[in-house]
């Protein structure tokens, strides 16, 4: 299975994140070896993640992308809107799946998926659709499943999950704030992804991150970045473990008059000092 | 005011603790965070600084606040030999105070006095 993940941060910017393991499908099944890619551009202001069976998801995206391409070619444009790439990805899918599993009623389209004679593959897209003034600032994300004919299925709240998502969810719902800095939700979404692996050896520790927004083009997260994010998540686990030891407390000795509240001063913390000479022999 | 010759910030691995003397002092621990700076997350005095810093490093008469950021972070530590008792104590106390680590389960013993940190 997998885990991927897609969201918002502030300013607009989407952020799409994934394990990298493959533990179903017919083409290359393994929990030793975090190799696959599970998130593709579409293009600059689109991006999608796949979780289920790899190798027919594999196919449909070749197809997908290829469409995308004409596509992009005959309207002469950079970008489409993210219902548009819906649209696309939904016909390929199903005229694919058609193709090759044979002409089926929805009744046995869906028992057919359930029962597994025919594999289930399920994507999250990311963009952004047309605005009032017309332009691709609205984001949106999309989740396009097997299990409905990839009947484009918006999410109507900033985040969503797919794959081995429960961990995620909780995770998510109880830690995801609109409008954050892009480093903190993609730490997040880095964090759902490790605690998920921990508990289920079906989800991969090792993960990608990409992230566009309406101004900026779609990037993968460089290695130094997405270690820089690995340390983050050990210090929110760490956080989290040591929260409920005990620890040194200082009760407040309440004055007979409480002063006014005055701004606070930036808190020093606990900020290692360190001589200049030291740096090099830390680092 | 005491001057004590506080070590370099050295990371907490056994091939480096064993170049740190076996003599009594005062030291701290840290992590180095994605951010940037060194947070101090212990503080503790010892007879025997080098058997002190193994024990944290394995996890022995250590308490699970720094076992835990022993086992999650790459950690640091500075240390100052101090062979007097009562400024061993003030020591210990007063760069408490001053970091305020999270893992320090006792307010060491001690009193606060004037001394330099690095």
């Amino acid at each position: 299975m997998t885990l991927g993940i897609a969201l918002f941060a502030k300013d607009n910017t989407a952020i799409i994140a994934s394990d990298k393991r493959i533990t179903g499908g017919t083409t290359f099944m393994s929990t030793h070896g975090d190799f696959a890619e599970k998130i593709h551009k579409i293009t600059d202001r689109c991006a999608l993640t796949l979780a289920g069976d790899a190798g027919i998801g594999a196919s449909i995206i070749d197809l997908f992308l290829q469409k995308i391409k004409i596509e992009l070619t005959a309207q002469n444009v950079q970008d489409i809107p993210i219902k548009e790439v819906a649209e696309i990805f939904r016909s390929v899918a199903v005229e694919n799946y058609e193709k090759w599993f044979g002409q089926m009623s929805i009744k046995d389209w869906v028992d057919n998926i359930k029962n597994e004679v025919i594999p289930f593959f399920r994507v999250l897209l990311v963009g952004f659709d047309k605005s009032e003034s017309g332009e691709l600032k609205r984001g949106k994300i999309l989740d396009l499943s097997s299990h409905n004919r990839f009947a484009p299925s918006e999410i109507t709240i900033n985040f969503a999950a797919i794959g081995v998502p429960n961990i995620a969810q909780y995770l998510l719902y109880r830690f995801y704030k609109e409008k954050q800095d892009e480093i903190a939700i993609a730490s997040l979404a880095a964090f759902c992804i490790q605690e998920t692996s921990s508990q289920d050896g079906s989800v991969g520790e090792q993960f990608q991150i990409a992230s566009f927004s309406d101004k900026k083009p779609f990037r993968f997260y460089s290695n130094i970045e997405i270690e820089e994010i690995r340390q983050r998540c050990s210090e929110l686990k760490t956080e989290l473990e040591i929260a409920l030891f005990p620890s040194q407390k200082v009760s407040e000795e309440i004055p007979a008059v409480i002063p006014e509240a005055k701004p606070a001063e930036p808190q020093e913390s606990q900020k290692e000092e360190i001589k200049p000479a030291e740096t090099q022999s830390a680092a | 005011m005491p001057n004590l010759n506080w070590s370099e910030l050295q990371l907490l691995e056994s091939s480096i603790i064993n170049s740190v003397p076996s003599v009594s002092g005062v030291y701290r621990l840290s992590y180095k965070s994605a951010d940037g700076p060194y947070y101090v997350f212990y503080v503790g005095q010892a007879d025997n600084l080098k058997e002190r810093l193994m024990q944290h490093l394995n996890g022995t008469n250590t308490n699970s606040c720094v076992a835990t950021y022993i086992k999650n972070l790459k950690c640091y530590f500075v240390y100052t030999a101090i062979s007097e008792t009562n400024l061993k104590k003030d020591t210990e106390r007063t760069i408490y105070d001053h970091f305020k680590p999270k893992c320090n389960i006792q307010l060491p013993e001690g009193n606060r006095i004037d001394i330099n940190y690095n």
